[in-house]
């Protein structure tokens, strides 16, 4: 039979980890001097009051003032990976290309999408790798934002302007959710969706993105898992069913991804900001799975702890 | 500011107390009127000190327990103060007018 102590012992699992371990013998000693001498289990009041404290704390944690520094962190952090992932997703998409002109048809016309795409990829990957770059040396923070929201504007008129099928690069397709023929507001919507408006955001934001300390052998595999996936998801699977492959693969990429970095609160930051640009450059299903594998993966973590 | 806030700055007001304490104290300045339960309490005390309002003080080892006192900082004085000179001009408003002569009241109303 469990003890009244080892009741509530239980009950503050409600409580952040790192709260209980400043503060669960305190408020243990707090319970038990406030019980009864022959009580044997906590009041209904005592469980309502511990169960909405830990949900407070929790809340309190996440967005007040004690979060501040790891919203700031993750802003850094995401500020140089943001980049780097819109990178690992213009190289899925020629690794694709190479990949689908390898295997299954082998012919002029695939050749010449290939070299179109490759193109079209530089161009849309090399100002990432600039940003990242000057992001990360650490004087370069002013110039990085600059060159960001350079980069922003001149995406916008690539991809959205009616004159981009006699720009340098041709009008990409699956970029942007749709193209602006129309009006001021849906030009307004596209520019707020486009990934390089909110890098530039993010890098104009950020404190000190050099002070990122990120690994470059996590990130490397971090990338690596990614273009893996989203070549895998893109290819046709004869046995599998696509939503089950999308879903099995986006779960891999993401437990990858998930055991880097949502153990620390900065990590779980970064995560849902970069969660956030990836319902911008990719699409909704795929943001949508993504969430859905986020999750799974912080169950199967929390349950890996505990075991 | 909520009352249990303003009764737990008040009860560390003359000087550092730790979580039981703080219980009984706030019981007693209330006359009975709030008590408060441990899950209230360091929610409040996790928001207070994450605002820089309090601070821990010291610790102490009681019964193999670590017993933890916690202090106002001069920002949680000063936030005190403050609200506690809100409440008396409210309160001041409220006896003033109350000891205004009853009949005046009455007629006063259509």
């Amino acid at each position: 039979m469990t003890s009244l102590e080892g009741h509530y012992r239980r009950l503050l699992r409600w409580y952040p980890r790192h709260h209980r371990a400043v503060h669960e013998e305190e408020m243990l000693a707090v319970l038990m001097a406030d019980a009864v001498p022959s009580q044997r289990r906590p009041g209904m009041a005592d469980v309502v009051d511990l169960v909405r404290g830990g949900l407070r704390v929790r809340w309190n944690h996440a967005v007040g003032a004690p979060s501040a520094p790891h919203w700031r962190q993750a802003v850094n952090v995401a500020a140089i990976l943001g980049p780097l992932m819109l990178i690992t997703i213009e190289t899925a998409r020629v690794a694709s290309g190479v990949v689908y002109a390898m295997t299954w048809r082998w012919d002029p016309m695939g050749l010449s999408a290939l070299w179109w795409n490759l193109g079209r990829s530089l161009v849309f990957a090399i100002p990432y790798a600039l940003i990242a770059a000057l992001a990360l040396s650490g004087m370069g923070r002013k110039a990085a934002a600059g060159f960001a929201w350079t980069w922003a504007v001149l995406y916008v008129w690539l991809v959205a302007s009616p004159e981009s099928d006699v720009g340098p690069v041709p009008r990409a397709p699956r970029v942007a959710p749709f193209y602006i023929d129309a009006g001021a507001v849906e030009l307004l919507v596209f520019v707020l969706t486009s990934p390089p408006t909110w890098i530039a955001i993010l890098v104009t934001l950020a404190p000190s993105p050099a002070s990122a300390r990120l690994r470059p052998a996590v990130v490397a595999s971090w990338m690596a898992a990614g273009v893996a996936t989203l070549v895998l998801s893109n290819l046709d699977w004869p046995v599998v069913d696509d939503l089950a492959m999308h879903i099995i693969l986006t779960l891999a990429f993401l437990l990858a991804a998930a055991g880097a970095a949502p153990r620390s609160g900065t990590g779980r930051r970064t995560a849902l900001i970069l969660f956030a640009l990836l319902l911008f450059a990719g699409n909704l299903m795929q943001a949508l799975m993504a969430l859905i594998a986020m999750l799974f993966a912080a169950v199967v973590i929390r349950a890996a702890g505990r075991a | 500011m909520q009352e249990p806030t303003f009764l737990i700055l008040t009860a560390l007001a003359d000087g550092p107390r730790h979580g039981y304490g703080i219980i009984t104290d706030v019981t007693e300045i209330s006359e009975g009127q709030v008590r408060l339960r441990a899950g209230t309490l360091y929610a409040a005390l996790d928001r207070l000190h994450g605002e820089g309002l309090i601070e821990t003080d010291r610790e102490e080892i009681v019964d193999g327990r670590a017993r933890r006192y916690y202090r106002l900082t001069a920002a949680g004085a000063a936030r005190l103060t403050a609200e506690a000179e809100r409440l008396r001009r409210n309160t001041d408003v409220a006896f003033t007018r109350l000891r205004a002569p009853r009949s005046a009241l009455i007629q006063g109303t259509p």
